[in-house]
Order: structure tokens, then sequence, then C-alpha cells
């Protein structure tokens, strides 16, 4: 558990505490979340405004974590312009201290409807599985695409040697693996910093498709 | 994750968490959600958090409210050596310079900026004035 987290735990006992941060986060993370869905499109804030039917001037002021009067009719004129869903709910504090710790460009990245996999199965991302000769890991490896940008795998065996096992292709659309281990805590990388760290390895990989239909022969 | 620092007089009394407890609880909130935020997420990312002032090198960390805060920060001052590389490269770290509001487009204290820019500059040349942030309650 972080420093920052033991803290969290002791002062949000105090309720006007906890609130305020929920506030001030939701402010930064909507803020954040529209400039970085801008900067991906590769929108400047004038293309933003026509396709919101605001000013150019209004979307300098919303992108700024200090704005704090959003509105959802305003929220759901960016959720049209950038073709995607405006998902609104209710949370605990806990889910507050998941969504701070995985606050990050990559994770605030969404994918318009037009390049969202699960309604266009052929943009699906090509994920692959790599085998070192210890087939005995690639064996429990499996993906899930779950629509959102996020490949979870599973595996069993030795989580240190997790690395070693999995890669990816380039996959543009998908932000970060999750893998898991039964015994472990979750151990969530980006894309990038997975293929980094593996950039030397050399070795044979096989579709994850094929894996799993090798196995099930 | 980002290092924070407050500035220290010539005493070694933190000026910094000295301003802090003078604000009002909402206010005081406010601020540490603010610093979290920094040293947490950085200063790239989430847009609009710091300022430029007129003054190089002093930003100002914006906090909404009534009065609004606007305690002047500077960048990391110093080089740190990577062990493992050996090569320097400039600490991710943030000190807090001047606690200081913001009313009517005038600071309080007057040019907070000009005197954030004093106070660097006893730090580079006496890193001690400085010294980790003091988390106030």
């Amino acid at each position: 558990m972080s420093e920052l987290t033991k803290n969290w735990i002791r002062e949000f006992q105090d309720k006007e505490t906890r609130h305020i941060y929920a506030e001030n986060f939701l402010n930064t993370y909507i803020a954040t979340q529209l400039k970085v869905l801008r900067e991906d499109r590769e929108w400047t804030q004038q293309q933003v405004a026509e396709e919101t039917g605001m000013k150019q001037e209004r979307i300098s002021v919303l992108e700024d974590v200090n704005y704090e009067s959003w509105t959802i009719k305003t929220l759901k004129r960016f959720a049209r312009a950038f073709d995607l869903v405006l998902s609104i709910k209710f949370e605990n504090f806990g889910t507050f201290l998941k969504d701070y710790d995985s606050f990050s460009r990559d994770n605030l990245k969404r994918l318009s409807f037009d390049k969202d996999p699960a309604f266009h199965p052929e943009l699906s991302p090509k994920a692959v599985v790599a085998r070192t000769g210890t087939g005995k890991m690639a064996q429990f490896a499996r993906t899930v695409n779950t629509g959102s940008g996020t490949a979870v795998y599973s595996f069993r065996g030795d989580p240190a040697q997790a690395k070693f096992n999995f890669m990816y292709e380039s996959t543009p659309t998908i932000d970060q693996l999750i893998i898991t281990h039964p015994d472990e805590d979750h151990l969530t990388i980006t894309v990038e910093d997975f293929i980094e760290a593996n950039r030397d390895l050399a070795i044979a990989f096989w579709a994850t498709r094929n894996v799993e239909e090798k196995e099930a022969a | 994750m980002w290092k924070l620092f407050d500035y220290r007089d010539e005493k070694g009394n933190n000026l910094i968490a000295r301003w802090t407890r003078k604000l009002q609880k909402p206010q005081r909130i406010k601020l540490r959600a603010k610093l979290d935020d920094l040293a947490n997420f950085g200063p790239e990312l989430p847009p609009g958090l710091l300022m430029k002032t007129e003054i190089e090198h002093v930003y100002k960390l914006k906090v909404q409210g009534n009065p609004k805060l606007r305690p002047m920060i500077c960048f990391g001052l110093f080089f740190i050596k990577d062990v493992k590389t050996g090569t320097e490269k400039r600490e991710e770290a943030i000190t807090i310079l001047v606690g200081a509001k913001e009313i009517s487009w005038e600071f309080e204290p007057p040019q907070a900026d000009v005197e954030a820019a004093i106070r660097r500059k006893k730090i580079l040349a006496d890193p001690n004035r400085r010294i980790p942030h003091e988390r106030i309650d």
C-alpha cells in the first residue's frame, strides 16, 4: 500500500475531506480526458468547437482542471463530438483509489465508434502469445478482448517469468496489459512498457487463436 | 512520482506549513488535493494545474475557491546521479516557495512571484533551505 493511500485512509474518515477530493478528481479527470481525447484525434480546440457547437474560447475554459461547473448537457455534446458513450455512475470511494492510481494519458484514451473493435471485429487487435520453450506457461495463456482497449492475460506459474511468455505485436488500440496471477496482486503495465521490457528477447510467436486451436485439438 | 519540498527560512521555520495552517479547512483540503495531483500526475498531464508567472522559473499552482490560493512553486533545482548508468539528470521535484493568494488579480502577499524567485536563489545557494513537504491536515 502506498504512502498516499495510507494517508487517505486516515484523512478520508473526514467527510468534508473525502468529498472535496472526489470533486477535485472529477474535475481533473474530465478536463484532462477532454484534452487527451482531442489530442489523440489530432484535433485543435477550434475543431472540437465546431463539432460541439461551442466557441473555441469555451473549449479552452473546459480543458482546465479548475473548471467546476460541469453539466450533463455539456458532457453529452462532447460525447457526441468524440463519438463516445457518456457514462455517469455513482461509485463507492474504493473506486476513487483505483481510478486515481490508474490515471494516465493512455488510460484516458477511448476509441470512437468507427474504431471500436466491439462493433468492427475486423479491427480487433492481433494479440500474440509468445513461447520461450516452456510450453507449460503458454498452455495457460489466454486473451480476452474486452472491446474497451484492455487486454487481460491470465496465467499460472511463476509471475516473474510472465514477461518472458507474453508479448504483443504493435497494437495501438490496446492501452494496457493486466497480468493476473492467482497468488499475486495484479500487475498493470502499458503495452509500450511491456514491449520495451521485452524488446531484446528473440522468441517465437503464435497467434492466440492458433494456440487456442492447437490446445483444443 | 514527483517529490515535493517546502521552503524554510534561515531559522529553519517551514514557512509553507505555517501559511497552510492559517487557511480555512476547505482551502487546506483543496490545496492538499492539488499538491497530491501535482506529485502523482506531474505538471504536464492535467491541463491548467499550473500557470507561468511573469518571473522566470516561477509558476503558480491554481487552487480555486474563495480566496483563490496561488502558492508559488519551481521545478527541481538540482541534478541527481543515476547509480545504474552514472548519468546525471534533473530531479523530478517541485518546491513550494511562497504561500500566496490571488485577490482581484493581485497576489497576497504583494509580489509573491518576485519573492519566490529570491527564495529559489537562496535554495540554489543552500539546499538546506528546502525540506520535504509537510502534509497538513
